[in-house]
């Protein structure tokens, strides 16, 4: 026996919106040139090509505006990125980079280097290198530890994992906190404008290894394309397709950290690019991750060189921190968000 | 060529909810496990999928332990339908049923588009494509939940190619009494594409008219196992249900039919 | 240049170390600063007319304040400096951050690093030192010499005289949420406290630190000495006579708290010379 179905013929073509990921990359390019193009010092940018430009131009724009319009694109992609990822694997829209821990973890570390650093001796050729370094392994720690509590409280669950975070997290406070107590003057102010985020630091030294990593990082997470769309249908249901769960969970979960853990390192904390960017990214392209991940990190790099871009104009010759930027133009895009969403 | 429980037992916290239970699911068998709520039923099915891990007793899968094959290689081989987990972001019902498609290795990728439209077509679900799978009735999630599930299963040569399984939970709780037919009749034919289905069943009539065998549990164990005829009996059923059951032939609709 | 390449194999970080006071800067025409004694400085060598820019903490004289802002001293723009154009950029040890720095040495621009030291020397060297790479001429650095002269006099005869008890006295930079913050040892608060002839009732700490009452009312200092923030902070002078971290001790009981303005204080300019000297005549009457 046999409903009456009609036998409508459908369309089984996958529905990539081809136009519009030509479009999102049309728009990074130009959005990175204008990036390229703009900033204090003026520099057409013809001149670079035609040998025209003096030196102070080139070495503006070759060091001092290259590594960090690069640095920006990278690391917005890869927090939008990983908050693609984390909001897939927790099934939660809201959220974040943050809830891993990988944040404030890198922040300790930082803030630890600048409160009691003074007192290593550190030779000349490391010294870019020191800040950095700490803080990528305060990423890695804290990260590391909210894997081994969340596996030592048994089943690794999504609920677990976001409580050991918000307990990690509360933790790298209070020693954050300690830290600034002790700090003196000095070490308060250095401190206090790296936890605001800022892309004035780049350099080409530092950068291009934390590329390095934010990129083969990246890679990874796209792969998972399969394993996220299938994580939203129920983790049990994932399995029955396939899916070694536990793994995809903690291999998802340490490669975000290590492309958030590299971006924040260099640039300090920037908020609600790791939020905000998924929810546009599946508004334009749909909710598959076959078209979100590569969206998210598109839309991601795009905004992040804007953020940068006003961050150091807009007050000129002053630069306002980016995470400024960022969350003023994310806090009332969220808000927009609910109400659309309440409305439906 | 089957699916294998042998001597199961599963327990949490120190209560058992599998006791000792025996099942062999073969291709081409529709199986059904009945028996009052808190018999194990539900249990008995999640360890026959390999959700859950038994405390003893092992499960096999054409002779070769659950446990030793990866979830890749097993996802090739059954397909489950159980309680429908919350699907937070906005997919589309055709986004949903091609999520099945879990062969890419063993078929052609051509071929999707019609082992698609067949599956759309066989469970009636071609009006609801454009949807989006969250403004569904429970129903209608159901019934794309299980084109979905057929989809897994589909093969071009689905006669001379390996056994595959099929498990559902409840999976008409939600359907109405056309598109529970419906669904039955699926499972039959699926039956004849040498596939194995074990279905857990609430409604007695139904296991009448549609299971090869039935497997009645009652309190962790299995109290009997085989053809309806011989296991749905008013006796067994009244002792299993706590409650008079009556069974009887209906000479004209030409089943058994069980009520109180 | 003609060479970009060249250019990018300066991909090795390089923390230079800026040029000090010995030879007058290249081109001083047109000067960015970035600290706030600095710029006192050049205003008290009547040079303002070279400045394009200064940061945040150059609030002294007022007119500094009118000039183009580079920011905070620590979180320095890199182009946004160079958007200025200058020609020579000044600062203490606290510019920053350090890649902004290294950055702004790589293009070429020169940068001055003037050295401090907390002591009455030390603000003439910086004067002499500022006087120099700005190549002012010698007659115009022995006026403004002479300007500190006497109270760079009184100063020496204190440290000469050298009585055997030297009253102690604390410096509050601000409260910090309730908590005072303090100079210990190797502070300019400390090098301020020295130079009028007095002890630091917190030598055993190192840096500026918050402090508890406790740590306070025991370190018993018998003058306090407060920047104009601090006291605004509290409420008023009364207020801090109130604070209870204060009023157990010597100096509140006898109501021996002086006030000024931080910079002047502490900046080690050319005002500080003076603050010390008039702090050593109240203290020392």
């Amino acid at each position: 026996m046999r409903l009456d179905a009609s036998r409508v013929p459908t369309n089984f073509v996958p529905n990539l919106p081809a136009a519009r990921f030509i479009f999102l990359t049309v728009l990074l390019i130009f959005c990175a040139l204008a990036g390229l193009g703009s900033g204090g010092v003026l520099i057409p940018l013809p001149d670079l090509l035609t040998g025209k430009a003096t030196y102070l131009q080139e070495i503006v724009f070759l060091e001092i505006r290259s590594p960090r319009v690069f640095l920006a694109g990278f690391v917005g992609a890869s927090l939008a990125l990983a908050g693609t990822v984390l909001q897939g694997l927790f099934r939660n829209p809201l959220a974040d980079p943050g809830l891993i821990g990988v944040s404030s973890g890198a922040a300790v570390g930082a803030i630890a280097m600048i409160v009691l650093g003074a007192s290593l001796s550190i030779p000349a050729w490391l010294q870019p290198y020191t800040m950095p370094l700490a803080a990528i392994t305060g990423a890695i720690g804290v990260t590391l530890l909210l894997y081994s509590f969340a596996n030592y409280f048994g089943r690794f669950s999504i609920v677990t994992i976001l409580l050991v975070g918000i307990a990690m997290n509360a933790i790298a406070a209070v020693i954050i906190g300690l830290l600034q107590y002790i700090s003196d003057d000095a070490q308060l102010r250095t401190l206090v404008f790296w936890l605001m985020g800022s892309f004035g630091r780049a350099q080409w030294a530092t950068s291009l290894p934390a590329v390095f990593v934010m990129v083969v990082a990246s890679i990874y997470l796209i792969g998972q394309i399969r394993n996220l769309d299938y994580l939203q249908l129920g983790e049990a249901e994932a399995y029955f397709l396939g899916v070694d769960v536990p793994r995809a969970k903690r291999n998802m979960i340490l490669w975000s950290a290590a492309a958030v853990g590299a971006g924040v390192a260099l640039t300090g904390i920037i908020g609600f690019v790791g939020l905000v960017v998924p929810h546009l990214a599946r508004l334009l392209l749909g909710s598959s991750h076959q078209v979100t991940l590569v969206g998210s990190a598109l839309i991601g790099a795009t905004l992040m060189i804007l953020a940068d871009l006003v961050a150091r104009t807009v007050m000129i010759p002053e630069e306002i921190p980016v995470s400024l930027v960022t969350n003023a133009i994310g806090a009332p895009f969220f808000l927009w968000l609910i109400a659309r969403a309440s409305r439906v | 060529m089957s699916l294998e429980m042998r001597n199961i037992s599963y327990q949490i916290r120190g209560k058992k909810l599998v006791s000792e239970v025996n099942i062999t699911v073969s291709s081409g068998e529709l199986v059904g496990l009945v028996g009052p709520n808190g018999a194990g039923k539900s249990t008995a099915l999640k360890l026959m999928s390999g959700e859950l891990k038994p405390s003893f007793g092992d499960v096999s899968l054409e002779g070769t332990s659950l446990g030793s094959i990866s979830p890749a290689e097993l996802s090739l081989s059954r397909s489950v339908m159980a309680q429908s987990t919350n699907v937070v972001f906005d997919f589309s019902v055709e986004e949903i049923i091609k999520m099945g498609w879990v062969q890419g290795r063993l078929v052609s990728p051509e071929l999707l588009p019609g082992a698609m439209n067949q599956v759309i077509n066989e469970c009636g679900v071609n009006l609801l494509l454009n949807r989006t799978f969250n403004s569904l009735s429970g129903g209608e999630q159901q019934r794309v939940q299980f084109a979905r599930n057929l989809l897994q299963l589909w093969r071009p040569d689905s006669k001379r190619c390996m056994p595959r399984y099929l498990l559902l939970d409840e999976p008409t709780a939600s359907l109405d009494l056309a598109h529970e037919l419906l669904l039955l009749n699926l499972l039959k034919s699926a039956a004849q594409l040498n596939i194995g289905v074990l279905i857990v069943m609430h409604d007695l009539n139904l296991a009448a008219r549609f299971l090869d065998k039935v497997v009645l549990m009652s309190q962790s164990r299995i109290v009997d196992i085989g053809p309806p005829a011989m296991v749905l009996t008013a006796n067994q059923l009244s002792e299993v249900y706590r409650t008079k059951v009556i069974v009887e032939q209906n000479k004209k609709l030409d089943r058994l039919v069980i009520h109180t | 240049m003609r060479y970009p390449l060249t250019a990018l194999l300066l991909f090795l970080p390089c923390q230079l170390f800026a040029n000090s006071c010995h030879h007058p800067a290249v081109d001083p025409s047109r000067v960015a600063v970035a600290g706030g004694s600095v710029t006192e400085m050049i205003y008290f060598l009547g040079e303002e007319h070279r400045l394009i820019a200064v940061d945040r903490t150059s609030n002294y004289p007022k007119e500094a304040r009118l000039l183009p802002q580079v920011g905070y001293v620590r979180a320095l723009s890199t182009e946004g400096m160079l958007s200025l154009e200058p020609t020579l950029i000044m600062g203490e040890d606290d510019m920053g951050p350090p890649e902004v720095v290294a950055q702004l040495e790589r293009t070429g621009v020169e940068m001055v690093r003037i050295p401090e030291s907390f002591t009455p020397q030390g603000v003439i060297d910086k004067l002499r030192c500022v006087a120099k790479v700005l190549a002012v001429d010698s007659d115009r650095v022995a006026v403004a010499e002479a300007k500190l002269a006497a109270s760079l006099q009184q100063l020496e005869a204190i440290s000469v005289s050298k009585p055997k008890i030297l009253p102690t006295a604390a410096v509050i930079l601000v409260f910090s949420e309730g908590a005072p913050v303090a100079a210990g040892v190797n502070t300019a608060g400390d090098g301020l406290i020295r130079m009028a002839g007095m002890q630091n009732a917190l030598s055993a700490i190192d840096g500026w630190k918050p402090l508890s009452a406790e740590s306070l009312i025991e370190a018993d200092p018998e003058y306090l000495i407060l920047t104009d923030r601090a006291v605004a902070a509290a409420g008023g002078l009364d207020k801090v006579y109130e604070n209870p971290a204060i009023r157990l001790t010597t100096a509140g009981r006898k109501k021996q708290l002086l006030q000024m303005d931080g910079m002047a204080l502490l900046g080690f300019g050319p005002r500080t010379l003076d603050a010390a000297a008039k702090i050593s005549t109240l203290v020392h009457k």
